[in-house]
């Protein structure tokens, strides 16, 4: 405890420092009002703002995208409540009763409420993630490559488990980024696979343009058919304040929010946006008026936005303790760190301590900053919805192509991009979820890596995965996920069956 | 029966995409089988991992294609996404777009990032989207300068130039 507060100490050392607390406050202001735009979600808003923080310390450039992604959190639920958007896919649950409160004139309360969740549910889980991460790192030093190896497989099982899309769509997306991560020259062999004669792809494809053009381009002309606005209000500072009883009713879903999205965020995947639909139903379950939910609870804006503002925070968890990113935004955060010569991994707080400890501190700051740029300057961020998609757009292009462009000043990263949006756009028009093949892309060649150091220490037995305890009781975990998903498609096909032969 | 046209299509789709997975599998299949050394099963090559994750590509993408065919995968898909006049629309500016990009990525190197970017915003404001010529001129003229000089300048990210240094 007393290690943590010292590290604390050295973190607000580090986050207080103008060049990182300008670029902590910058980042939250862009999050916000990437979290206010409809369509435009925290991967794709830092997918496309990534290049800038390349001429940044590794320490200043994590901080700038973090605020980012959990500016895009507190962002979200702005559009949610005013006009019934959701400008990211946590906040898809706050709609529901978010705006049923704007209907009926309470607009402040909500977005105020909304605002004071995500603050005491992201400085309490930064708390969490504070205490929890150096003392998992320390468990994680005893892992070899064949408990990263498990760790990995269990990771991507979870994800196709708990996945938003079904299981085989899921898996098979997975599976197309792992062998996407193959491209470019085997780093054991030396052998260059599936380059094609280009020399651009003896590095890989990329994660930069395989994101930018999966989330960002495919966004852009998926959203083209959705650019309707509605009229959006701008509730001034004074109907802001939530009434007594609305804070009475508040405090209970707050705080199980807060436990509820820490623990989901841990899990591997998109575990915000499950975190606020998991926080809507225990709340509503646990209601003495459930009927309210639906018109205007202002527990169903408290918990679901205090869960998934915690549940950004938990998944920093694995990604700071083991260097392993069990999410795609997490998976980008790590590629950022490789890309400035940082290694990710249990030694990251020892080695690290002032990055470390400075993204915790910038974590608190950032909260901070979120709560004054959310409630009193709202006003200003809802402009960001009057401005036409028609403008908008080729503006988002423009930074795509920039962002891309720049990292290796290759037109064939241009190329990459364009072809992964194609792909991005005809996959996601088919309901395929492509956040696993960014994950899977990014694990690929730490899962190859430890697959074939794993053979190397044991002399090409296999049965080094299975005589590790660690290792045994991560892929056991990972094989019960997998036949837990496989139930319910069998289950459904047995009871169609019958319900026919009846 | 034409209400459940749009949900038959969709599945149509379903089904298609599969097979395109089920055919990227066979092509990664193809090129670590012909071009790479598999090694063996206690030391594997660097040919075996891609083999194994293609074949899973395939296993994966045919019981997707199962899913699709017995309607078991997507069972409520039937959104305004499928309606004909909304789909053209989208499609058409997701070609646009697309051939938009390629057209930028080609250009960059030669006529630099200041033109490249000004004649892609006069497409998308002037052409597209039937903005004002002056209003497209005006907007994309700032913008491909003004991001010029934001990223050159200010952020110290080198940026092609064209011709006579534009």
């Amino acid at each position: 405890m007393a290690e943590s507060l010292q590290g604390l100490l050295v973190g607000f050392q580090v986050a207080l420092a103008p060049s990182v607390l300008v670029y902590a406050i910058l980042g939250c202001v862009i999050g916000t009002i990437v979290g206010v735009l409809p369509g435009l979600g925290p991967l794709a808003g830092i997918s496309i703002l990534l290049p800038i923080s390349f001429g940044l310390p590794p320490t200043t450039a994590i901080v700038l995208l973090a605020g980012i992604y959990y500016g895009a959190m507190y962002g979200g639920s702005t559009t949610s409540i005013l006009v019934r958007i959701p400008g990211e896919a946590a906040s898809v649950v706050t709609c529901i009763d978010g705006y049923e409160m704007t209907r009926q004139g309470r607009a402040g309360p909500a977005l105020a409420i909304a605002a004071i969740g995500s603050f005491v549910a992201g400085t309490v889980s930064v708390v969490a993630l504070m205490l929890l991460a150096p003392p998992l790192a320390r468990f994680a030093l005893a892992f070899g490559p064949p408990e990263y190896l498990a760790l990995l497989l269990m990771g991507l099982m979870v994800l196709s488990y708990i996945s938003s899309g079904p299981m085989p769509k899921t898996l098979t997306m997975a599976t197309l980024g792992l062998l996407l991560g193959m491209i470019g020259i085997d780093p054991m062999s030396g052998y260059n696979r599936f380059a094609g004669g280009v020399h651009e792809l003896s590095d890989g494809l990329g994660v930069l343009p395989l994101a930018v053009g999966l989330f960002g381009v495919s966004e852009i002309m998926l959203a083209y058919r959705n650019q309707a606005m509605r009229p959006a209000s701008r509730p001034r500072l004074a109907e802001l304040m939530p009434s007594r009883e609305d804070v009475r009713r508040s405090v209970g879903p707050i705080g199980r929010g807060t436990v509820i999205g820490f623990l989901i965020g841990i899990i591997p995947g998109s575990a915000h946006i499950l975190s606020s639909f998991v926080s809507y139903a225990v709340e509503k379950r646990l209601s003495q008026h459930p009927e309210q939910f639906g018109k205007g609870a202002v527990e169903g804006v408290a918990g679901p936005e205090s869960a998934n503002n915690a549940a950004a925070s938990g998944a920093f968890v694995p990604m700071l303790a083991l260097g392993v990113p069990l999410g795609p935004v997490q998976a980008i955060l790590i590629a950022v760190l490789m890309v400035h010569g940082v290694a990710p991994g249990p030694l990251l707080i020892t080695q690290q301590p002032q990055l470390f400890w400075g993204f915790i501190a910038s974590m608190y700051i950032g909260n901070l900053v979120l709560l004054v740029l959310n409630l009193p300057l709202v006003g200003l961020f809802v402009t960001f919805l009057r401005l036409p998609y028609s403008y908008l757009y080729p503006i988002i292009l423009v930074c795509c192509i920039v962002g891309v462009y720049t990292v290796n000043s290759s037109m064939v990263d241009v190329l990459i991009m364009t072809a992964a949006g194609a792909a991005g756009y005809m996959l996601r028009r088919l309901q395929y979820d492509v956040a696993p093949v960014v994950l899977g892309f990014i694990l690929s060649p730490m899962l190859e890596m430890a697959f074939r150091q794993s053979l190397a220490m044991s002399g090409g037995d296999y049965a080094i995965f299975l005589e590790r305890p660690i290792a045994v009781t991560l892929l056991a975990i990972g094989a019960a996920v997998l036949l837990l998903g496989l139930v319910p498609p069998l289950w459904r096909r047995g009871l169609r069956r019958s319900q026919a032969a009846q | 029966m034409s209400r459940f046209w749009p949900h038959d299509r969709q599945i149509g789709r379903q089904r298609l995409g599969a097979l395109a997975l089920v055919a990227t599998g066979a092509f990664f299949v193809w090129r670590s089988l012909a071009a790479l050394p598999l090694g063996t099963i206690d030391n594997p090559g660097p040919a075996a991992m891609p083999l194994a994750l293609a074949v899973l590509l395939i296993v994966f993408a045919l019981w997707s294609l199962g899913g699709a065919s017995s309607g078991l995968l997507d069972p409520a898909t039937t959104d305004d996404n499928d309606a004909p006049d909304a789909d053209d629309g989208g499609v058409r500016h997701a070609v646009l777009v697309i051939a938009a990009l390629l057209a930028a990525a080609v250009a960059l190197d030669r006529i630099g990032y200041r033109l490249t970017i000004l004649c892609l915003l006069l497409f998308f404001l002037g052409l597209v989207e039937r903005k004002p010529i002056v209003t497209a001129l005006v907007v994309s003229i700032a913008l491909s300068f003004g991001s010029h000089a934001l990223f050159v300048h200010v952020l110290k990210i080198p940026l092609p130039s064209g011709p006579m240094g534009i």
